[in-house]
């Protein structure tokens, strides 16, 4: 009976111990003590939360694109004029080399003493290389799109399109003189329209030169 | 004296400040060995908004199409390099903090260009106008490889990589 009064006893006194608390239960109590191990952590910040705050605002309505654009139509328009680009600056080399040739053969020819004529084919390949380049070289721009609204006004495009364009004129105007004045051989006037035929030429090429220039510098 | 104080009050007042467009602008610089080339935007639009704490929030947006350098075929270029049909905008957005008198304003930002958006922290001065608006100017540099932006070339020479951006805006305050 002793033992088990005295096993009682020991129930009753372990029961009657307290115990520690539940933390899901007693914390979320209002001024419920709470132990050091209990008290949960401080959150810490994201270790980017104080040197980059969210931008992720947006103080503006949304708005549609302004410039109503044919993308592919862009794309082809910078691929052509990269080519204008280039094969215009080889036709600038072949220019300055037919132009060269061409004071040459005409102070060879007309100029004084005997004519050798050792000039001539010379300037009738570089002069032939300089047409085509400069055919090659107007068409890459001309049959270049627009797909983007052009700007008013006059700028560097403006006078590079109106120097490009005398050029052209006195192109023509050379390959119409040259072939003349090559088939004026033996004729007395021969040496006036080789004369001209240097004078435009040399013009042509200032317009060529003015027309790069506006573009390089 | 009491004019500046209370134009420096102004200038921190709290609310939605919105950016005159047709007395701002917005530049931007780019170097090539041959050539310095910068464009001018008389389109920005924006707002910021000042908290009572004097937190502040911004947002500033110009059409790339408004980009205007004075040659039309750099600009189209421009526009081509930038494909302004996905990404018409630039956007630049901030935060920061405005305190009574304040003459300088450091944003911590971020600018959106060609869709690829980067920091850009910027340090801005700040001018309060005897009509109650103001003033803001300030310059950062951005990259144009960062965003992905083809640099052009010329004679086969590409501009530098560095872009200045420059803002002039006048903002407005709240009625």
């Amino acid at each position: 009976m002793t033992t088990s009064f005295g096993a009682a006893v020991l129930v009753l006194a372990l029961l009657a111990m307290p115990r520690p608390a539940v933390a899901c239960v007693f914390l979320d109590e209002p001024g419920a003590p709470q132990s050091a191990s209990q008290q949960p952590k401080a959150e810490e910040p994201p270790p980017n939360a104080v040197t980059n705050p969210p931008l992720d605002f947006e103080l503006l309505d949304a708005k549609k694109p302004l410039v109503p654009v044919d993308d592919a139509a862009i794309r082809r328009r910078r691929t052509l004029l990269s080519w204008h680009q280039g094969v215009g600056l080889g036709m600038f080399a072949v220019a300055l080399a037919n132009t060269v040739v061409g004071q040459l053969n005409y102070s060879d020819r007309f100029a004084s003493g005997p004519s050798t004529g050792r000039y001539q084919l010379a300037h009738e390949l570089t002069a032939g290389a300089t047409v085509a380049a400069f055919t090659a070289t107007g068409l890459l721009a001309l049959f270049a799109p627009t797909p983007l609204p052009k700007t008013d006004g006059f700028d560097r495009i403006s006078l590079h399109k109106l120097a490009t364009g005398a050029a052209a004129a006195g192109m023509a105007a050379e390959v119409v003189l040259g072939l003349y004045t090559a088939s004026r051989e033996g004729y007395l006037n021969q040496p006036d329209f080789a004369a001209a035929h240097l004078i435009i030429g040399y013009f042509t090429f200032a317009a060529i030169t003015l027309g790069v220039g506006t573009i390089v510098f | 004296m009491l004019i500046a104080l209370i134009l420096a009050s102004a200038a921190a007042a709290p609310g939605t400040w919105t950016v005159d467009s047709a007395q701002s602008a917005l530049r931007y610089a780019v170097n090539h060995k041959l050539h310095k080339v910068d464009a001018t935007s008389k389109e920005a639009e924006g707002k910021a908004v000042v908290r009572p704490d004097g937190t502040l929030m911004v947002e500033v947006r110009a059409p790339v199409a408004s980009l205007k350098s004075g040659d039309c075929n750099r600009d189209e270029h421009m526009l081509e390099v930038m494909n302004v049909c996905a990404h018409p905008f630039v956007v630049f957005k901030g935060l920061g903090h405005l305190a009574h008198g304040d003459a300088q304003l450091q944003l911590q930002g971020q600018i959106e260009l060609h869709g690829v958006k980067a920091p850009a922290p910027v340090s801005l001065s700040l001018e309060a106008q005897p009509d109650g608006s103001l003033r803001v100017k300030g310059s950062f540099d951005v990259s144009l490889d960062a965003h992905g932006i083809e640099r052009p070339s010329l004679l086969f020479a590409k501009v530098d990589d560095a872009c200045r951006i420059e803002v002039d805006l006048l903002l407005r305050g709240p009625k």
